[in-house]
């Protein structure tokens, strides 16, 4: 079945490498050139995956995602960030959003990731199997506001592989979630012990200690300084 | 020793200086015109003007007469194309590479290159020991850092003033290796009586320095 | 050549030329250059990334996952910088194939062995002069 995917970039190089790491039997590619064109053509056709390019001039991609949800668009989304932009992964979590892929990044990066996005609406609690599916599964729930069965899910992955870092760093974002900062930055030493080199957790670990938490809910501070690390 | 040093700006002038009091025969390679004339006019040394990564001018320079090489200039890459070529190409027995950025310290020790010094890095772990917030002042990391050399001036109010060696009770692992007291070095015993401006110079573990302090002074700070 | 990860260190002319040629097939490409002016140098189809950064800092090439990299193409003007980055892709990162641009021929010697291919310019350039005089008088050199 051939899957539709909106990329939605400023950057013509990286669009045009997009479409030639994905445009072929399995999927069709579809170009956006900023934010607002991107909404356009999701409101006029269907689609499977959005590929958002977070920082662009003008909507960046993250109000780009809060817009398509606020129109009820359930779309899967994977955002691409550029090297040392902090992932604000918790925001992106409760608009639905939990995939992150940092560029430059191979063809089977991206591959895989796109991949392992479309095919895992159709895992199974009572199927799943080894390490990669139960973690595929933990997302699901977590895009599907199921956060204790991810937290329970996460924890029966870790018992299957040890020594993976995503699972600890889910679990971060999760405790993040729940503001438990104490609680969420353990989970990202956790994972950073496991691999010193897995950025995700060391941008989520950074901006934990750079955002500050006030009482009357999450302080995210001041977009303009996160992008300029 | 016949040693060759390349670039260095004007640092050269008082590294050259050093050299050449010590008796060893120098070759100064340097780029900018107006450092060589100066260099060649106030040190007994050959100096080249050119660019030190080109072979032939190493080679015209007599390189395979070099006992050791100091590569001072301020491109990393230069410096290890330089030390590269002396000992790979010309067989020099040492060899050593200034670093700008320190996280190409290990790049250049997998890359072959014997010595390497990151001033960068020394200046960091100075600070790092907090060694410039005390009347200290470090006179050479040894064995990259794994000994520590200081210099200590004693002042009126230090607890150890008045003691001996012995009754101040240094830790097991320092050593006074020297006490100057004014224009003289005294290697001191456990009798020795410390005074006020006595200079102590003491070795020990950089992770003991705390404690040879606090002995000291009575304090941490 | 399909499907490799480049990353080319240097949008000269010459950078950018390669990685036009580079870009015909399904290929992801990074280009990295210290000033970002530089990519203007690419062409309108260049499909890949760019950084703009020293790639003599070993950040630099950590950020283009160097570790990922199927080929790696030094071309920048200084011949010095290429021959340290060639080798840290080469003995650090083992990249399986790395190529670098030179001038000056002698300084091959450093990395012989490595298994790193040399692009000496002056030579290739001093060989085409020899064959276009060659074939106008007629005469083959040898």
């Amino acid at each position: 079945m051939n899957q539709h995917i909106l990329v939605v970039d400023d950057e013509k190089n990286i669009r045009m490498t997009l479409t030639q790491c994905l445009n072929d039997e399995e999927y069709t590619v579809d170009l956006a050139v900023n934010g607002e064109d991107a909404l356009i053509q999701l409101s006029q056709a269907d689609y499977d995956l959005v590929l958002l390019d977070i920082k662009m001039p003008g909507l960046d991609g993250m109000e780009v995602l809060k817009r398509i949800r606020d129109q009820g668009i359930q779309v899967s989304v994977i955002m691409m960030t550029a090297y040392g932009t902090v992932e604000r992964a918790v925001e992106a979590m409760k608009l639905g959003a939990i995939d992150f892929i940092s560029k430059p990044f191979t063809p089977s990066e991206i591959r895989k990731l796109v991949q392992s996005v479309l095919q895992r609406h159709v895992l199974k609690e009572t199927e799943l199997n080894h390490f990669e599916e139960y973690l595929e599964f933990a997302k699901k729930c977590l895009l599907e506001q199921h956060y204790e069965k991810a937290e329970e899910i996460l924890i029966k992955s870790i018992a299957l592989n040890v020594e993976a870092p995503e699972p600890h760093n889910l679990l971060g974002v999760l405790a993040e979630y729940y503001r438990d900062i104490p609680r969420a930055q353990k989970h990202y030493r956790a994972a950073l012990a496991l691999d010193p080199t897995y950025r995700p957790a060391d941008q989520n670990l950074e901006r934990t200690v750079q955002w500050k938490y006030t009482q009357a809910g999450m302080n995210l501070g001041d977009e303009g300084d996160s992008d300029e690390r | 020793m016949n040693i060759f040093m390349v670039g260095g700006g004007h640092q050269t002038h008082f590294l050259a200086k050093s050299m050449i009091s010590k008796g060893h025969d120098l070759t100064l390679i340097e780029e900018n015109s107006e450092i060589c004339a100066r260099l060649a006019r106030d040190h007994q040394a050959l100096v080249i003007q050119g660019d030190g990564t080109r072979p032939y001018l190493l080679q015209d320079a007599g390189i395979t007469r070099c006992d050791l090489l100091l590569a001072l200039t301020s491109k990393d890459p230069d410096n290890l194309v330089i030390c590269q070529l002396t000992s790979k190409v010309y067989g020099v027995p040492k060899s050593l590479a200034l670093v700008n950025d320190p996280a190409n310290r290990l790049t250049f020790q997998k890359l072959g290159v014997q010595t390497v010094v990151s001033t960068v890095e020394m200046i960091t772990d100075l600070i790092e020991q907090r060694l410039f917030l005390d009347d200290i002042s470090n006179l050479s990391p040894i064995e990259e850092g794994k000994v520590s050399l200081m210099e200590i001036e004693l002042k009126v109010d230090d607890r150890v003033v008045g003691n001996t060696v012995q009754e101040a009770s240094f830790p097991a692992q320092s050593n006074i290796g020297c006490v100057l007291r004014g224009q003289e070095a005294i290697i001191p015993g456990g009798a020795t009586r410390l005074e006020v401006g006595d200079r102590l110079i003491i070795i020990c573990l950089p992770k003991y320095q705390s404690e040879v302090l606090k002995t000291i002074r009575g304090r941490l700070t | 050549m399909k499907d490799k990860y480049i990353i080319i260190v240097g949008c000269g002319r010459l950078g950018a030329h390669v990685a036009k040629m580079f870009t015909r097939s399904r290929n992801s490409l990074v280009m990295i250059d210290k000033d970002a002016t530089a990519f203007s140098r690419l062409s309108e189809e260049y499909s890949g990334f760019t950084i703009e950064a020293d790639a003599v800092e070993q950040d630099t090439l950590l950020r283009a996952k160097i570790d990922q990299a199927d080929v790696l193409v030094a071309t920048t003007d200084d011949d010095n910088t290429n021959i340290m980055i060639a080798q840290v892709a080469r003995e650090i990162h083992h990249v399986p194939e790395v190529m670098l641009r030179i001038y000056d021929p002698s300084r091959a010697k450093i990395y012989e062995g490595t298994g790193i291919t040399t692009i000496c310019t002056t030579l290739l350039a001093a060989e085409a002069f020899g064959q276009a005089l060659s074939s106008q008088e007629g005469v083959t050199l040898p």
